[in-house]
């Protein structure tokens, strides 16, 4: 407990930073007023909005003024949506956290079982296959894929619906697309995580107790080669996070990566930045997760 | 004394390579009888270890047995089925390895690591291994064993950890210990340790033992019989009382006058010149000429059979023959 | 002991010429050889992508439009790949969007190589603030996917070529600082860079003479592995609108194009998304071979 709060604490100066780098490009790469006020507008009226949005102040004092906004959750409102910005991604929230959790499923069905089969059959024509359809999962971008799958699962099979979100049926697509992505970065590092587990002296006493290679392999192998694939799957989140941006647009889900796209799109500003912190705040606390599920882990790192 | 518990005959290992196949061990032959102690020895690579691992059968996946036979018992472990052969590992023959530090797996518990021999071949509960794991504990030195059945390997030291091999292995009553250099990785006075420990073991049972050493201070203190390797073959058999007393080959009489003796007062360590060849590129002839003081034409020409010294004594050498060598 | 003098038999060590040596590795590898070819033969089409295109890659023509490609009913060799839904030779437009793909993979790393050289070098060779500093930007950027910091800046300046490449660039740096940093901390410490700085060498002198040639090897396998999920990148990023705009030509923006047509008319998504993944793959492959090559000990 003294740990988790200890590392909850350590994310604040990330956060602050992120807030502050969000801050600077949004104040110095584009003056807002001209954003917000159609190309028209008088010196006076674009003065005017100026004053009021504070943007004659220091920037120190504009920074300060943009945190405390951002602690009370204020970012404005959507001028698209005409709501609360921070409103309107909470409300898409659930969709991407649903698509984002099936793909991870997805991801963690295909590449465990072929990470570990490549790896015990390293250099056999399977583990060929295996590492050869990794590299080539790799290469190929998300959304091609996904348009692929629909072109097959939907136009020529009609087998399931091409877009949008409902029934089950439409989550499959979209985390099929969202989950091999991931699994192909996954299957060639926990191949090469068992490689060198399976390596390794214990495994060689484990073997010598006349152990089945199922255990020595899906226990004593595994558990250990499992430490250093959860740290990965952590860092995957930035992967899910981009995948999830272009799996929804490429499928209309109605999720918070479709709804970004669209405010970058429209440069819809609030939402920008509310979704951004969102998103931002949903990164840390997986890699935080991950740091504790590390530790569960691993018994050689000290519990505080 | 007397019955053979294993016999290895002409067993051969090669492994697989980038640059094609390597032969580590090349026609070794050896019995162990029971309740006997024997010591192979040799430098690094001299096909020691692999020998051991290709007996347990857990030769590393690039690794294969290509010739020879070899008789647990009455079986025939080469033509054993892979279950069978589970059987026997970890149960009839087991084994302590080199490196303690490395050898337990860091994720699981001692006593989860004992347990698992106990309830795999001895069909225990999960109670009784534990209470069995306890008591095998104690009888390896292991005090406060009820504590430490719960702790993780990277909570013990090195001799600690040692222990626990050793009782992991011992847990089954195996027919055979066989041990790769078990105190090579530790301080000298945990060493002595780990000795005592299997001299009391082979005093006290019926366990034959097969330790693979590099130091001959080892050889003397626990073996009776003694194999000396070299590059993947064997080069002198004889009882530890013979080869100390009269070293055949040229290569045991090297390592014999390479160990510091505490009555002599000698300034210099002898040691033999060069390293054990790359079995990539193995020297014509005997393998050992290009490092032997008496190596000459006849021996680049020649591989030169195992010959009898006297008894069970065998050397493989040439100048034998000749006598040029008895010393 | 002396007397004896024959020595082991050693590998035979024949001089060869270090390039001739690294293309005889990549002639063994049949992944690096193909990565290679395929790397080259992008590169080629890019270069003369005037001279082997049929058709002007934005030219519409509406009678044209949604043409299939040669070998189905209604396809002709005048549109081998079949046309889109404006009527533009798709193999034409695939042929020119290879240019944007190089142009804005190999200028994004190298702009990211350039900015992660010096941070790595401020933060290695300067430490204290200058480490500090450097490091946290590091952190936060690794905590936060890259992705995010290009669409509030793509969001902010619009969408253009040079945006795009101030974007993948400005957000994939981090990697080359932090190796460039670790190198650096362990080079600045060894005794012939003490001993330059002791006899008072220039800080330039040291970087460009010690630490940059240990660099090298590593920096080069980590770009081009970097320009693979670079080309990737401006791929996603033009589809979504975010990227290279009508009537420029990328991969990634056709796909997007092809994308509403899906039910009907497949080719005009199906191949560019292929010449996507083909030079993905050369390239994913020729880095690879790289790394194995030029530097072991970097993995994954």
């Amino acid at each position: 407990m003294k740990y988790l709060l200890k590392s909850l604490l350590k994310t604040i100066p990330v956060l602050l930073l992120i807030t502050m780098i969000v801050f600077v490009l949004m104040r110095l790469t584009g003056d807002p007023v001209s954003l917000m006020l159609p190309e028209n507008a008088t010196a006076e009226e674009r003065d005017t909005l100026r004053e009021s949005l504070g943007l004659n102040d220091p920037l120190p004092v504009q920074y300060l003024a943009f945190l405390g906004d951002l602690v009370k959750g204020d970012f404005g409102d959507s001028f698209r949506y005409n709501m609360d910005a921070l409103d309107l991604v909470l409300e898409r929230l659930p969709a991407t956290l649903e698509l984002a959790i099936a793909s991870m499923i997805v991801a963690v069905i295909i590449s465990v079982p072929l990470g570990i089969l490549s790896a015990i059959k390293r250099n056999s024509v399977l583990d060929l296959f295996i590492t050869g359809g990794a590299v080539v999962g790799k290469a190929m971008p998300n959304f091609w894929l996904g348009i692929m799958l629909i072109l097959f699962f939907s136009v020529t099979f009609q087998l399931l619906p091409v877009s949008g979100r409902g029934t089950l049926a439409h989550l499959v697509l979209p985390a099929i697309t969202l989950g091999t992505g991931i699994a192909a970065e996954m299957t060639r590092l926990i191949r090469s995580s068992m490689l060198e587990i399976l390596g390794q002296d214990f495994i060689r006493t484990a073997r010598s107790k006349g152990l089945r290679e199922t255990v020595v392999v899906n226990q004593h192998a595994f558990r250990n080669a499992l430490i250093p694939v959860v740290t990965i799957m952590a860092l995957q989140t930035a992967t899910l996070v981009g995948g999830t941006l272009i799996t929804e647009t490429v499928f209309a889900w109605p999720g918070l990566g479709q709804l970004l796209v669209q405010a970058v799109n429209l440069r819809d500003m609030a939402v920008v930045q509310a979704a951004t912190f969102i998103i931002a705040i949903f990164v840390i606390l997986s890699n935080l997760s991950a740091d504790l599920i590390y530790r569960l882990l691993d018994p050689r790192i000290k519990y505080e | 004394m007397g019955e053979e518990l294993l016999k290895v005959d002409g067993l051969k290992v090669r492994f697989k390579t980038d640059d094609g196949y390597i032969t580590t061990v090349n026609g070794v032959s050896f019995s162990v009888k029971k309740g006997e102690t024997l010591a192979i020895v040799g430098e690094s690579g001299s096909g020691k270890s692999v020998t051991s691992l290709a007996l347990m059968g857990i030769l590393p996946p690039n690794g294969e047995v290509v010739d020879g036979d070899v008789t647990y018992k009455d079986k025939d472990l080469r033509t054993l089925s892979k279950k069978d052969y589970r059987k026997i590992r970890g149960n009839d023959i087991s084994m302590i390895f080199q490196e303690p530090m490395t050898a337990l797996n860091p994720v699981f518990t001692i006593g989860f690591q004992l347990r698992e021999p106990l309830m795999l071949h001895e069909g225990l509960s999960k109670k009784e291994a534990q209470a069995r794991g306890v008591e095998m504990l104690r009888n390896v030195g292991i005090s406060d064993a009820e504590k430490v059945m719960g702790r993780f390997p990277h909570q013990l030291s090195g001799g600690m950890r040692q222990r626990v091999m050793i009782a992991m292995a011992l847990s089954c009553n195996p027919e055979l210990l066989i041990a790769d250099e078990p105190t090579t990785a530790l301080d000298v006075t945990i060493q002595a340790q780990i000795l005592t420990l299997l001299r009391n073991l082979k005093e006290s049972s019926n366990t034959s033992i097969m330790i693979i050493t590099h130091d001959l201070g080892v050889v003397a203190e626990l073996a009776d019989r003694v194999i000396v390797m070299y590059a993947g073959e064997v080069v002198e058999v004889a009882t530890v009382h013979e080869l100390f007393e009269s070293p055949q080959h040229p290569y045991t009489k090297g390592l014999l006058d390479s160990m510091p003796k505490i009555h002599d007062v000698v300034n210099e360590l002898y040691s033999i010149e060069g390293t054990v060849p790359n079995p990539a590129e193995m020297p014509q002839g005997c393998k050992f000429h290009p490092r032997c003081p008496f190596g000459d034409e006849e021996c680049v020409q020649t591989h030169p059979n195992l010959l009898n010294v006297k008894g069970d004594h065998a050397a493989r050498c040439i100048k034998l023959a000749k006598k040029e060598l008895v010393v | 002991m002396a007397q004896i003098t024959e020595s082991v038999p050693r590998s035979s060590n024949k001089p060869k010429s270090a390039i001739g040596a690294l293309f005889r590795r990549l002639l063994r590898s049949r992944t690096g050889m193909l990565g290679l070819v395929i790397v080259v033969l992008v590169t080629l089409i890019a270069i003369f992508a005037p001279l082997l295109a049929a058709h002007d890659p934005a030219k519409t023509d509406i009678m044209n439009r949604l043409v299939p490609p040669f070998w189905l009913d209604g396809g002709n060799m005048s549109y081998p790949l079949g046309t889109d839904n404006l009527g533009r030779d798709v193999l034409s437009r695939i042929i020119y969007g290879s240019r944007v793909s190089l142009l804005v993979g190999i200028s994004a790393v190298l702009l990211a190589g350039a900015i992660g050289i010096v941070m790595g070098l401020l933060a290695g060779y300067y430490g204290k603030a200058w480490d500090f500093i450097i490091m946290r930007l590091v952190d936060s950027f690794l905590a936060i996917p890259s992705i995010l910091f290009m669409l509030i800046i793509l969001a902010v300046m619009g969408p253009s070529l040079m945006t795009l490449i101030l974007v993948l660039g400005g957000t994939s740096w981090v990697v080359y600082a932090r190796m460039v940093r670790s190198e650096t901390l362990s080079v600045k410490e060894r005794d012939y860079v003490r001993s330059a700085k002791a006899i008072g060498a220039l800080d330039f002198r040291i970087i460009v003479k010690y630490i940059l040639p240990n660099v090298i090897s590593s920096f080069i396998v980590i770009a081009t592995l970097n320009v693979a999920s670079t080309i990737i990148m401006e791929a996603s990023l033009s589809f979504l609108g975010l990227g290279i705009q009508s009537p420029d030509v990328s991969w990634g923006l056709m796909l997007s194009d092809g994308r509403e047509y899906i039910a009907t008319s497949w080719w005009v998504a199906t191949f560019p998304g292929l010449a996507i993944t083909i030079t993905v793959l050369g390239v994913i492959f020729f880095g690879d071979w790289l790394r194995d090559v030029l530097d072991p000990k970097i993995k994954d």
